[in-house]
């Protein structure tokens, strides 16, 4: 069941809210949490229900371990117990994620022979193995209260529908507070409305934007994958097709995702922040997936020692986060080229920062305004190249992209010309990533007090949601509609 | 929480507070739902204004199902069933009407079902051999929703309003925009003769099936892939396919059909080719998933899978399609079938092409809507094929589509409809010319605008002459063209000539307003140095000319003391026997004898004989003949005299006073020959002389 299916918005999302706001009725908190696993858990079975199993096992394991950590946290004896249970997420995530790959890979080279195991990846099992290893770790590192430490909470925190299947990448310490928290009739009333236009613009975002603009970038890269070399202005083209693509599609779920907790009065993180207005590569990773980009920092880059043993260090511990990132994507080389390519955007970025720094000028290259200019360019420019290596399924396909992109175009390179459609709706795109406020600004608006406000912004604001969801509800017509992107990760 | 019931403003607060919320949310839940409501009833409205309607149906399919008398056996599916079965010789088997209304495998299934619905009736019989897809694809296709606008719009019309407002909120943006820009950029052209290709659907296939003598080769993407993989898609895809979640509902639709007291049946689509019904996964797995929901909702397949199964050699272009040998075997198959569903009796059944004839014109006749036309233009001819003067013809009913020279009437009624300038004459008659397929001058009757104004013979030598005055002017007139003796129209094809179907009957030509009657004399300004005696006479002749056929101009110089007469310029000439069809500026001889007659000139009988001056302007097609010889009114033979400027004149002297002048020209052609015979075209017509024009003068 996707966000955007029938069944979830006319079947399965008014049922669970009729029955969540029948359960606000109840003196006890559990009637709700309970109802909401419940929900989760059938939410996740629609996909496969195979796998329920497998996400239901995971998590009790999880919890039995955070249990025993949390008796002593902080002792060699939690420790144990945290490595253990990190060596078991990482390795149910690997078994399922990376043995293919691995095994394809030790073949080419050893010539081994061994059996491609072809494992279909549990959806969300890259998410929620995130989510319950920072919980291990936060157990160990003392940060977690034992008392609150309750089987429905952590249930919930794991399953919670709207994030479970592609985030945002939720953190204990700001999910089961809420669980708890008395929220006002009033507040709930606005954090409601909040959520629907959220949700409608999210759904707009995917279904008129970004779907309308994935069939040129599909078309371009699938002819590249397939050994095709396309011509400059193709190879631009497809690349910034899905440049917008992503983003849209992305923060479009990440908005309807946000959305929905909202209509339970819950607030997820953002994950989006018009990372494509960065001026540098460090902010478009404050900007971008922040949720993964936050865990990586935290429970990644930090272990490994951040900033904390020198420059050198730290750009190889920046580089290390950024290629694991990349491959927390996929088990796949693109992956990790792509993350290898912003890990070194990265050590560029810091790398200038502080020769200008060194030079005194850090200030200047921050405020003067054709320096900021050109700085956005060179990162917006960096990132379409390295989503090359992300959306093509193939190295080769992607290195003949990038070599047609930078002019490197063979005789009888193909020239595909963008559709009408894409064009108009590129530079929608385009206008609403540069230029227009986000969804994180607009949903501001509710939530610096509402009620202060006039009813001509209230009315607007509900107008917008209107259009954007009746403009949702027709894109969703087009008789071909793509996926989810991140629902692969 | 509880108040202080003396504390008053902490209650007012949280009254206003309350409120306050209130008004906020309903504002913003209001702007929402409203501007959702309002953009979904745009977008609804605007496919609706963009399907195109008419009460003359898309297709013959949709004629039959909704015009056909019942009680009737109905068969509908995709297109293996078009050609698979032939209805006509179901109907005569089984003593019923029977028709096909199978069109196309792609088109919704609620859709066909929403037909049913609404056109069958207590007593019909439904038969469906669905094609495979039909079990299992819930979305629409390409194709079906690119059409819904234009050539299925009548799906859509037949449609109660919840459906249609379903429908229309599940066509994808893409289309309607394209829709929109196309409706943008089409002029509206009036619609004319509507139901054309229906009657030809009618003559040719007249209860909706339509056979394939041979195989026209496989399609696009047939040979490619096995029969299998054509039918249901590859292995992995077609292994996993399961009865599709409308299959329930749709079976719901059919019971309560059923309980209205329509009968149906469900049957297997045909399939022809190797490697059909060969995968296990679908021939036993799908399948019986198919026949627990059908015979679980209370009704039965006629035969099984394999019994609707032909070699390669009878399939057409795809494994749905099969050819006339495969659709005779499998028409007795289906008619037994029904025989042991206890349908066979003793019966006619309907004549259905002889009922389209007759409804197809009262269709277009309904279709036919406010015209605003340009006026025609007295004394000014309109061509039947002259494209530029579309605007003053409206062809409502009964025509077959514009030839080169002028238009058929496919039946024995037509209507066209033309619009009167003000200030015409009092003595006015629209003049139509044109010829008849028999041959011979038919019978008919014209009515305007309901009533009849005109009844006689008309044909290529007699047109009809239709008085105008009293008429309404400045609107346009119903023109209904009536053939009270004519038998059943025929066709080139049955008459033997061609293999063209289209059944005819007159062929109209050329319109004209003209005068009833001659201009007097008076009148003309052209008088000149005339004697007064002379004078006197040519008033005289005048009082008695009343002809008013022709375009008549005063011969004042030419005629004789005697017998003044008018000379005749023959535009239009009643051609006998010899000739081809008219051209533009004349007609050509087929061989060397051909003959026509011409309206003599008024004269004062005096019982003299008077001398005339016959002039032939026309061009010989290959060379000069070595003589030509005219025969006047069957036996005084003259030989005519061939001037420079290519005239030919013959005088002769004759008794006769006025009425019509039999000519006969006879050619010495030394061979007959044809263009394509000296290699100048292509056409092989055997062609002498190309006769422009005749005048008759007093000599």
């Amino acid at each position: 069941m996707l966000f955007t299916d029938p069944v979830f918005l006319t079947k399965f999302l008014p049922l669970v809210l009729l029955g969540f706001f029948a359960t606000l009725f109840s003196k006890t908190r559990w009637h709700s949490q309970i109802l909401l696993i419940g929900a989760s858990l059938v939410f996740y079975s629609w996909f496969k229900s195979e796998y329920l199993i497998l996400l239901v096992g995971s998590m009790g394991v999880n919890y039995v371990l955070a249990k025993h950590i949390l008796v002593q946290p902080g002792t060699s004896k939690s420790k144990r117990i945290l490595v253990a249970g990190i060596v078991a997420n990482l390795l149910l995530l690997g078994v399922y994620k990376y043995l293919g790959f691995l095994t394809v890979n030790f073949n080419a080279l050893f010539d081994l022979g061994l059996p491609d195991p072809k494992l279909l990846l549990p959806l969300a099992i890259s998410f929620f193995t995130f989510q319950q290893i920072s919980y291990l770790c936060d157990s160990h590192a003392g940060k977690m209260d034992p008392v609150s430490h309750n089987p429905l909470e952590y249930a919930l925190f794991v399953t919670f529908f709207p994030q479970l299947i592609a985030g945002p990448i939720v953190h204990h310490a700001e999910m089961m507070p809420q669980f708890r928290k008395i929220i006002t009739p009033s507040a709930r009333a606005i954090m409601f409305c909040e959520g629907l236009c959220l949700f409608a613009l999210g759904l707009f975002k995917k279904l008129a934007i970004a779907d309308s603009i994935a069939p040129y970038a599909n078309q371009v890269f699938t002819s590249v994958d397939s050994g095709a070399v396309v011509t400059s202005v193709t190879a631009w083209g497809g690349a910034l097709a899905y440049t917008f693509q992503i983003y849209f599609d992305f923060s479009g779920y990440s908005d309807m995702a946000i959305g929905l907790g909202l209509l339970f009065a819950i607030r997820l993180p953002w994950n989006f922040n018009s990372p494509y207005k960065s001026e540098n590569m460090s902010e478009f990773w404050r900007r971008w997936h922040m949720t993964l980009s936050r865990w990586l920092r935290d429970y990644l880059y930090i272990p490994l020692g951040g900033n904390r043993h020198g420059k050198v260090r730290q750009y190889i511990n920046n580089f290390a986060t950024m290629v694991l990132g990349g491959l927390w994507h996929g088990a796949h080389w693109n992956f990790l080229i792509w993350g290898a390519l912003h890990g070194l955007y990265l050590i560029i970025n810091q790398a200038v920062r502080a020769i200008a720094k060194f030079f005194g000028v850090l200030e200047i290259v921050e405020t003067a305004k054709a320096i900021r200019i050109s700085s956005w360019a060179i990162t917006f420019f960096a990132a379409v190249v390295a989503w090359v290596f992300f959306r093509a399924t193939t190295t080769s396909g992607a290195i003949s992209m990038t070599l047609s992109m930078f002019g490197a175009v063979a005789e009888g390179a193909v020239h595909m010309p963008a559709p009408l459609q894409t064009i108009l709706w590129g530079t929608l795109a385009a206008i609403s990533a540069f230029i227009l406020p986000n969804t994180k600004e607009i949903s501001e608006l509710f939530e610096k007090d509402l009620l202060k406000r006039s009813s001509a912004l209230i009315g607007a604001l509900g107008i917008t949601s209107g259009v954007a969801a009746s403009a949702a509800f027709l894109a969703s017509l087009s008789l071909t509609q793509s996926p989810f992107l991140y629902f692969n990760f | 929480m509880t108040f202080p019931t003396n504390n008053t403003s902490s209650v007012t607060v949280k009254n206003l507070a309350a409120r306050k919320l209130i008004k906020t949310v309903s504002t913003f839940v209001a702007g929402m739902v409203g501007t959702s409501l309002f953009c979904l009833g745009a977008y609804a409205l605007t496919v609706d204004r963009l399907v195109e309607r008419s009460a003359v149906p898309a297709t013959y399919k949709w004629f039959l199902l909704k015009e056909i008398p019942g009680p009737r056996i109905i068969f509908e599916s995709g297109s293996n069933s078009h050609h698979a079965i032939d209805t006509d010789a179901v109907g005569e088997a089984l003593g019923r009407t029977a028709i096909n209304i199978a069109d196309n495998g792609g088109y919704a299934l609620e859709d066909k079902l929403t037909r049913l619905e609404t056109y069958t009736r207590p007593g019909d019989v439904v038969v469906l051999p669905l094609e495979w897809t039909f079990y299992h694809r819930e979305k629409l296709t390409d194709n079906y929703v690119d059409t819904l606008f234009g050539s299925n719009r009548d799906y859509y019309q037949s449609m109660p309003l919840d459906k249609r407002l379903k429908r229309a909120l599940s066509l994808p943006p893409a289309t309607v925009i394209s829709k929109l820009a196309d409706r943008q950029t089409t002029t509206n052209e009036p619609t004319e003769s509507p139901a054309r290709d229906l009657f030809v659907s009618a003559l040719t296939q007249p209860s909706g099936h339509q056979s394939r003598p041979n195989s026209t080769g496989p399609g696009a993407g047939v040979a490619e892939q096995s029969c299998d993989d054509y039918i249901l898609g590859k292995a992995p895809t077609r292994q996993a396919l399961t009865v599709g979640k409308n299959i329930k509902p749709a079976l719901g639709r059919l019971q309560k059909l059923k309980a209205r007291g329509v009968d149906i049946h469900f049957a297997w689509p045909v399939l022809a080719g190797e490697g059909c019904l060969t995968d296990p996964a679908y021939v036993e797995g799908f399948r019986a998933e198919i026949e627990a929901a059908v015979n679980g909702a209370g009704f039965e397949f006629l035969g099984t899978p394999g019994q609707s199964l032909y070699g390669q050699a009878y399939q057409d272009d795809s494994p749905y399609h099969i050819i006339t040998a495969a659709t005779d075997v499998h028409t007795r198959q289906m008619i037994e079938f029904l025989r042991a569903q206890g349908y066979g009796a003793p019966g006619e059944p309907l004549n259905i092409t002889h009922f389209a004839r007759h409804r197809l014109l009262e269709l277009e006749l309904a279709e036919a809507s406010q015209l605003n036309q340009t006026p025609l233009e007295f004394g000014k001819s309109v061509s039947f094929d002259n494209a530029e003067q579309r605007d003053q013809i409206d062809f409502t009913a009964g025509w077959w589509a514009f030839e080169p020279y002028g238009r058929w009437m496919r039946d024995n009624r037509a209507m066209f409809r033309v619009t009167l300038p003000e200030n015409l004459p009092s003595n006015t008659v629209l003049k139509i010319q044109g010829m008849t397929k028999s041959g011979r001058p038919e019978q008919v009757n014209i009515s305007v605008n309901g009533n009849l104004v005109s009844s006689g013979l008309f044909g290529e030598s007699v047109s009809l002459s239709v008085p105008v005055t009293g008429l309404p002017k400045g609107e346009a007139l119903s023109i209904f063209i009536d053939l009270p003796e004519a038998g059943d129209p025929k066709s080139p094809k049955d008459l033997g000539e061609s293999r063209d179907a289209r059944s005819m009957t007159l062929h109209l030509q050329t319109m004209a307003l003209t005068h009833a009657v001659e201009m007097p004399i008076m009148d003309e300004p052209v008088r000149q140095e005339a004697s007064p005696l002379q004078a006197v006479e040519t008033l005289e002749s005048n009082v008695v000319a009343k002809r008013a056929t022709f375009d008549v101009v005063p011969t004042l110089n030419t005629c004789s003391l005697v017998t003044p007469v008018l000379s005749v310029k023959q535009t239009e000439l009643r051609y006998g026997n010899g000739w081809w069809a008219q051209e533009a500026e004349g007609r050509w001889m087929r061989s060397e004898e051909a003959n026509f007659s011409i309206t003599m000139p008024e004269t004062i009988e005096t019982g003299l004989p008077t001398s005339y001056l016959l002039k032939l302007t026309g061009d010989f097609f290959s060379e000069t003949p070595d003589s030509i010889n005219v025969t006047i009114d069957g036996d005084r033979v003259f030989a005519a005299e061939i001037s420079d400027d290519g005239i030919t004149s013959i005088r002769f002297n004759t008794y006769k006073a006025a009425g019509e002048l039999e000519v006969t020209i006879k050619l010495s052609v030394p061979k007959l020959r044809s263009p394509k015979d000296l290699g100048l075209s292509t056409d092989d017509r055997t062609l002498t002389y190309f006769l422009k024009s005749v005048e008759l003068v007093a000599a």
